[in-house]
């Protein structure tokens, strides 16, 4: 599988570099322009354009991230729809070692996004705003401290969870569709049973959550019932989605956060079983 | 190489080797053509060549030292009689045509010594 | 006898249509196979079941004793009639590919066959012409000590040049100890190569025998009697 990989960095980089040089152009002119704002004195106006550089940055990520999902499954499609398969699918792999491969290199792809956007930042910010940079570290580092607590951290850990369900449905989808329906022009049905996947996967888990209320407070480690749970610091969000039924997680006000075990390993049974279903139905199914 | 015939290709593949024997073309002793080799020169299957050299060692033709190839006979009597053969077969066939389409002995006897004046 | 591929009662049925029907045939070891039919006779559903990227609807196949799976893919190697190779490619990467994937792959060998081929190896995939491809896909197929060899349509739309060196990597690759199994409709040409000819029509084996006898037995070229069967 490490030599799939190899292939697989092999012929999608020079995409990635592609994203990372737009990337890099972008931030280079976003942080340019916020310094030269930072040398005009009037506070007012920067008050004003801050959330609109804000906003940009966010969108620049955003698409960047967009851009390179489309491309991994776009990549995955072709594999199934073009005469790449008839290479792919004669190697001596099986099903899972091949949709592995391809999900370990999507992952590393985005981890790499992400970090080239922090610390490219950091970088660059450090050199044009050389005279306070180490006030500025400080600051970034006090902001750390404050937001990453086991609220912020379960909801980030559930976050990547719910990133690679999507993923690994979205290669289920497609090979499901691939499979039943020989047709390249129907070949988009895929994202229409995504959609009913995922409802049903909602559907499903929010069901299991309320017939097994037991959530784990992260904090100390212990399960209880959701009634033995103060609700009372839950926070706005959290509540809610409450409302409409037991969620996975739910966050207090503060710094605490309360998982739903059986939801939690539904989750992940589910997110296994999709990616096994991939391997299983490419090993055994794929009529090219 | 085409083979247009309606004959097996390892007998027309004999009959190539046969005539190469017989015209001297391959003397007396002389190693043939691997069966690789033939094989790909004339584009046929090795075991098809190999069944050619096996059956014209039946006939006495060639014999094969073991590891060393297949090699013409020695017997020059017998390269004789082949090409001594291989003539009457050919004059013979050429009289049943010529008989077919109607020619007397006489006439076919004039016919090839034009024939052969023509090509002096 | 010595079967390296056994086909029992396969069929294969798409949507409405019969691509296969209910064939059987045994294939020996060490032997050239032609598999020959027109466009629609089931040709390339059969290869495709044999190389592991198409099921069949019934019936039975094995290859070296075992069902189609990642290990009949290590010891078959296929010919696509199709450019397969990852356009990002260039002829050196696709040689390392198969040199990683394929434990049989003899990097030499690959190296000396695009030498006869006179391909050059920095050259990139996406702008060799038709015939270049061809032998390239060839030169890698064949660069392979596989048991089986599975070539659709090698020397189709090429010249006459890359023909005959086309033809020339089969024979003398070809050894006692593998089978292949080729498919063509150019049967005048490639005729003189096969040991052994299967006839497919409309999905069902019309006549399987060995090259030589059908020859004498019916006093004509298999090209002839393609014509006869299929004309």
């Amino acid at each position: 599988m490490g030599k799939y990989i190899k292939y697989e960095i092999k012929g999608s980089y020079k995409f990635i570099l592609g994203i990372i040089t737009i990337l890099l152009v972008a931030f280079s002119l976003i942080q340019m322009n916020i310094y030269k704002l930072s040398q005009q004195s009037n506070a007012v106006q920067n008050l004003k354009v801050t959330p609109f550089i804000t906003g940009i940055s966010g969108l620049v990520v955003f698409g960047a991230f967009l851009t390179a999902f489309f491309y991994i499954i776009g990549s995955f499609r072709k594999e199934l729809y073009e005469n790449r398969g008839y290479l792919t699918f004669t190697l001596p792999l099986t099903g899972n070692q091949i949709v592995g491969a391809k999900f370990i290199v999507a992952m590393m792809w985005f981890i790499i996004l992400g970090l080239f956007v922090v610390v490219y930042n950091l970088l660059l910010g450090s050199i044009i705003f050389s005279n306070d940079w180490i006030a500025n570290m400080k600051d970034i580092i006090q902001l750390l401290r404050e937001i990453l607590n086991q609220g912020t951290i379960a909801l980030g850990v559930l976050g990547i969870l719910s990133s690679i369900m999507t993923l690994i449905l979205i290669y289920f989808s497609i090979t499901v569709s691939r499979v039943s329906i020989r047709n390249k022009k129907l070949g988009s049905l895929w994202f229409v049973l995504f959609l009913i996947l995922n409802g049903v996967i909602a559907y499903v888990i929010l069901k299991i959550n309320t017939i097994f209320p037991y959530y784990m407070d992260i904090n100390v480690f212990e399960i209880s019932h959701i009634d033995n749970v103060n609700l009372d610091n839950v926070n706005f969000v959290s509540q809610t989605v409450k409302n409409m039924g037991s969620p996975i997680l739910l966050n207090d006000n503060c710094c605490n956060a309360y998982i739903n075990i059986t939801g939690l390993i539904t989750k992940i049974l589910i997110t296994i079983g999709s990616f096994l279903g991939t391997g299983y139905l490419i090993e055994n199914k794929i009529d090219l | 190489m085409m083979f247009n015939d309606h004959l097996p290709i390892y007998t027309q593949i004999m009959d190539i080797i046969k005539q190469r024997i017989v015209s001297g073309a391959l003397r007396e002793g002389e190693k043939l053509p691997s069966v690789r080799d033939l094989s790909t020169e004339l584009k046929v299957n090795p075991n098809t060549i190999q069944r050619s050299y096996q059956e014209l060692e039946r006939e006495g033709f060639v014999f094969t030292q073991r590891g060393m190839g297949t090699f013409v006979t020695e017997d020059k009597e017998y390269i004789a009689k082949l090409k001594d053969y291989m003539a009457t077969t050919l004059v013979k066939n050429f009289m049943i045509e010529m008989k077919a389409l109607g020619f007397e002995v006489k006439q076919v006897i004039e016919l090839i010594n034009q024939q052969i004046k023509e090509e002096q | 006898m010595d079967y390296i591929i056994e086909i029992k009662e396969l069929s294969k049925q798409y949507f409405n249509k019969k691509a296969l029907n209910n064939i059987s045939i045994n294939i020996e070891k060490g032997k050239i196979i032609g598999i020959l039919g027109p466009n629609g006779s089931g040709k390339t559903t059969l290869i495709k079941i044999i190389t592991g990227i198409l099921r069949q609807s019934k019936g039975e196949i094995k290859i070296d004793g075992k069902t189609p799976g990642v290990y009949t893919k290590s010891i078959v190697s296929y010919l696509p009639d199709r450019n397969f190779l990852y356009p990002w490619m260039n002829i050196k990467d696709a040689i390392a590919f198969y040199k990683d994937f394929y434990k049989d792959f003899d990097e030499k060998k690959a190296y000396e066959l695009l030498d006869f081929m006179k391909l050059n190896s920095k050259s990139k995939i996406s702008s060799l012409s038709k015939g270049m491809t061809e032998k390239l896909n060839l030169a890698l197929v064949l660069s392979r000590k596989a048991k089986v060899y599975v070539l659709d349509e090698p020397i189709a739309g090429v010249d006459p040049v890359a023909r005959d060196q086309i033809l020339n990597a089969i024979i003398e690759n070809y050894n006692k100890d593998s089978t292949m199994i080729i498919t063509t409709h150019l049967v005048r040409d490639m005729e003189s190569i096969f040991e052994d000819i299967i006839f497919l029509k409309e999905g069902e084996v019309f006549l399987a025998r060995n090259a030589e006898e059908l020859r004498e037995e019916r006093k004509m070229q298999i090209d002839d009697l393609y014509k006869e069967i299929f004309g």
